[in-house]
């Protein structure tokens, strides 16, 4: 009777860390964020498209967009949505919402969570969350300078 | 060959140690517009873009997720190869050619001040059987060296000519990343990293991005600025595990270049090529391409740089630019070969121009060891 | 393209959960010996190779195409290696065509290769793959970002939970027949609603499993085609495209795979693609990409259709047009080969080899492949192939 080989199995492991540079166009971005509760976006000369999270380039004209920029309000409206209640390793544990926002009017959308929505029942949740709901950014008191400086809520009436 | 395709513009952005103004987005954009501005044609005129990056040297687990829209592929048909810049314009070459697309852009980059290179080479290496002696792409480099040292009996003082050549060349080209010259003294006095590689026999760690822009006859035909013809290309792949093989030769680019010399009709490489630009990926693997090039007998290469046939006023130029000694944005590496041999046919090399230039060698390699090969001929 | 390409032969693993038996070259082996067996071709007629794989984070190795490249035949042949996200494999196979197409060389392998099973947190790699200054932090992931596009076209398209689920069931039973999926149950649409819920609105069983495997296909010009096999199935058609968005914006198939997918029709003279189409290998990940594949292939003209066509059974082995006969993404997943695998199972339709997953008399076969997510900044790449009995 043949034996089945052993089958060794290797553990590895990769430690890499990174700097990114986040160059002179997306530093202003984060720090508007940081210093003075701003949003601050890139807008294409060409093609009028207002670029959240600015960019400086467009890359349907490819053209520069250094110089071009503009400050966004701080409300939008919510894109597209899911509600996490899986684990996901090194993410908030669960339940919370991410979502896509199209906030001052960009021409793109930013992904963020969205809070200020009781999750202790989820299916009452889904109908409280839609597509195109309205909601505002609220800046945190204590900003780090981080794509994360402010928070997103339904806006109510 | 018949088809005709041809380099119509060239970009490079300055090579630099860490380019902290512009993220790698606006790094690749730079030069990805300036050859479009260099070929005189728009975005629009592009009707293919072929990428070369590598995910981990980027940091981003898709880089051309990220990268692609910069290089110029919104709307396009794109694609992205995990290889050495040159293996890039390898592919664009084969697609024009292919009669489906009119012009490409040919787009590769690196930030190496981003990551951590050596740690990310390391990890090249086979898990089992190599990782647990702590291989890089400094100590691998170093047994071919070492290896190639000994079976001819060349010199650390050999190599270190060439450092100071390539050095010496760069002076005269203002994109360089390193461009003061050396002497053989200071190749040989510098740290020494894995016997016999010295820090000075191996490229710096650069960040900075080139694009060209390839088209097929019809458009090249009212190139601007003159184009740079492909005569031939030719790429290959040798084995993976350095056990496998004898390190003292490059397997692979022999037989790229026969391929691209058969294509190019070329014989006599040393009497038909203008001008060379290699990747040296150390001082000694110069000398080894050339005789994988077919430059020299095997052992002899150290006569080619003692007797300074590959200098400026030799009989065969190498490196020009400074090579990849003094400009060293890993990925693009092959890529910036074919865009300065472009620029050499061209006659828009400028302070490092070399007279009456007709035929350029361009080649890149890919994997440890040069492990694959790739060489363009390009010609006016 | 002047001169006509096709397929003359494929071969594949057997999809599973983690190969533990074999390092990177002997996965790719396997297929390669199979698709050299397949079309009774050695080593030595192939003139260059062409190998696909995605992110190197699941392997574990940087540049594994490298390391695996012996056990591809790449020894001294002109070799190169494609990465383009989830759509690798399509675009490795168009290499493959521009390859033959160039008039440079005759006969080109295309291999594709993944083993996601090597690492124990493929997800984590691949929330890594947004921009690691504007989209770090915020739990983007493929699940997430999915699920957010299928909020996106629920509301723009009309279906539900049940409609996914329906393809979901149908993916899943036609597996069955598919001796190298990975996943292969018999499931109901109960079974699929029941399943526990990841990102509202994808439960488990509307979600591709994580698979370790290879595929490799083999692409002839025409005179070496012809002498090859009797049954090429000839490239009539192809196209790629990049584009970026974020959900909300569009939805992927109908942006994205209509860019492509109009290139390849109109290169393959396809103007009524409901009529001319007999099969599609679509790049489907989760249960929802097949309803806005309705619409981006130009199979109908309003969202709302797409939905009633899903209650209509329009997929099914016995519907209008098969989709997915092999079971598809959703129940197989070596990310980078997975857009090849798509290209071999719509080869094996058109050649008649399909055996239990034949479509009767397929005649024009589609295969798509899709890579990179939405994001910030982000590019989707999409890639299309049509197959044909007749080289048109």
């Amino acid at each position: 009777m043949e034996q089945m080989p052993e089958l060794i199995q290797m553990p590895g492991k990769w430690d890499l860390p990174w700097v990114y540079a986040a160059g002179e166009v997306g530093s202003r971005y984060i720090v508007e964020l940081r210093d003075n509760a701003r949003i601050v976006a890139t807008k294409c000369p060409k093609c009028g498209r207002v670029l959240l999270p600015p960019r400086s380039f467009c890359e349907r004209c490819f053209v520069s967009l250094k110089g071009h920029w503009v400050e966004l309000e701080p409300k939008g409206t919510l894109e597209a949505f899911t509600i996490v209640t899986t684990v996901f390793p090194e993410q908030r544990p669960p339940p919370y919402i991410i979502g896509y926002f199209r906030i001052g009017g960009a021409s793109t959308n930013i992904p963020h969570f969205l809070e200020g929505v009781d999750l202790s029942d989820i299916e009452r949740a889904k109908s409280e969350i839609w597509v195109d709901m309205p909601v505002k950014v609220i800046f945190r008191e204590q900003r780090v300078g981080s794509a994360a400086d402010f928070y997103i809520v339904p806006l109510r009436d | 060959m018949d088809d005709k395709v041809a380099v119509i513009g060239v970009s490079q952005t300055k090579y630099e140690a860490a380019k902290r103004k512009q993220d790698l987005y606006e790094m690749i954009f730079e030069a990805a517009s300036g050859a479009l501005n260099d070929a005189g044609i728009k975005i629009g005129d592009v009707d293919s873009v072929v990428l070369a990056a590598h995910d981990l040297i980027d940091g981003r687990s898709i880089t051309s997720m990220l990268t692609a829209t910069p290089a110029g592929a919104y709307r396009k048909d794109e694609i992205r190869l995990g290889e050495d810049g040159a293996f890039a314009v390898a592919l664009a070459w084969l697609r024009l050619l292919s009669g489906e697309f009119n012009a490409s852009l040919v787009v590769s980059w690196s930030k190496l001040s981003e990551g951590d290179f050596d740690v990310i080479t390391s990890l090249n290496f086979d898990p089992m059987f190599y990782r647990p002696f702590g291989f890089n792409y400094v100590i691998a480099h170093a047994l071919q060296a070492a290896s190639y040292m000994s079976r001819y009996g060349l010199t650390e003082a050999q190599a270190a000519r060439i450092v100071v050549k390539n050095r010496a060349h760069a002076v005269n080209n203002p994109l360089a990343h390193l461009q003061q010259a050396v002497t053989v003294d200071d190749v040989l006095r510098s740290r020494l990293l894995a016997w016999p590689l010295k820090e000075l026999d191996l490229p710096p760690k650069s960040d900075g991005a080139c694009a060209i822009v390839l088209a097929t006859e019809e458009r090249a035909k009212r190139a601007r600025d003159g184009c740079a013809w492909i005569k031939g290309v030719g790429w290959a792949n040798d084995t993976y595990y350095l056990g496998d093989k004898e390190l003292w030769e490059l397997p692979s680019l022999a037989l790229a270049a026969k391929r691209a010399y058969r294509m190019a009709g070329i014989e006599n490489p040393l009497e038909q090529l203008d001008v060379a630009e290699i990747y040296d990926i150390s001082s000694f693997h110069e000398l080894m391409e050339y005789e994988a090039l077919g430059f020299c007998k095997p052992g002899e290469s150290g006569r080619l740089v003692d007797q300074g046939i590959t200098s400026m006023k030799g009989q065969l130029p190498v490196n020009p630019s400074g090579g990849a000694l003094s400009s060293h944005p890993y990925t693009a590496v092959g890529l910036i070969r074919v865009a300065e041999a472009a620029l050499q046919v061209m006659g828009r090399a400028e302070g490092h121009q070399l007279p009456g230039v007709t035929t350029a060698l361009a080649h890149g390699a890919s994997g440890m060891c040069c492990q694959s090969s790739c060489v363009v001929i390009l010609s006016k | 393209m002047a001169r006509r390409v096709a397929i003359v032969g494929t071969g594949q693993t057997q999809y599973t959960k983690r190969r533990r038996d074999v390092s990177a070259p002997e996965l790719v082996h396997e297929a390669v010996k199979r698709a050299l067996a397949d079309a009774e071709l050695t080593l030595n007629d192939i003139d260059a190779v062409v190998f696909g794989t995605a992110p190197e984070s699941f392997e574990g190795v940087n540049c594994p195409d490298k390391w695996a490249a012996d056990g591809a035949g790449g020894l001294g042949k002109a070799f190169m290696r494609i990465n383009t996200g989830g759509a690798t494999g399509g675009s490795a196979a168009l290499a493959g065509v521009h390859h033959v197409a160039s008039g440079v060389f005759d006969v080109v392998l295309v291999v594709a290769m993944q083993r996601v099973g090597q690492t124990p947190v493929a997800q984590r790699i691949l929330g890594l793959i947004w921009d690691p200054i504007f989209a770090s932090g915020f739990a983007l992931n493929l699940l997430t970002t999915t699920a957010m596009g299928a909020t996106a076209s629920m509301a723009s398209f009309g279906f539900n939970e049940w409609h996914m689920a329906k393809i979901s069931v149908k993916d899943h039973l036609n597996a069955l027949n598919n001796p190298y999926a990975h996943i292969r149950i018999n499931i109901g649409i109960e079974d699929v609603l029941k399943s526990p819920v990841l990102c509202w609105p994808l439960k488990l069983l509307d979600c591709c499993p994580s698979s370790d495997g290879a595929c490799a296909v083999i692409f002839a010009l025409e005179e070496r085609a012809r002498r090859i096999t009797r049954t090429p199935a000839w490239v009539i058609g192809t196209g790629a495209s990049t584009i970026v968005f974020t959900p909300g914006e569009g939805s992927v198939e109908e942006e994205l795979v209509g860019i492509a997918v109009r290139k390849a029709y109109k290169m393959a003279g396809i103007d009524h693609p409901r009529r001319q189409i007999s099969v599609v290998e679509p790049y489907a990940p989760f249960s929802n990409a097949e309803i806005a594949y309705y619409l981006a292939l130009g199979f109908c003209y309003e969202p709302a259709e797409a939905t009633k066509m899903v209650e209509d059974g329009f997929g099914e082995m016995t519907g209008e047009i098969p989709f997915s006969p092999s079971g598809g993404v959703l129940c197989s997943n070596p990310i980078g080969a997975t857009a090849l695998v798509r290209v071999a199972e719509a080869a094996l339709q058109i050649m008649g080899r399909a055996d239990k997953r034949q479509v009767p008399d397929a005649k024009v076969a589609l295969a798509t492949g899709a890579g990179g997510s939405p994001g910030p900044g982000s590019a989707t790449f999409v890639t299309a192939m049509i197959l044909a009995k007749e080289p048109g």
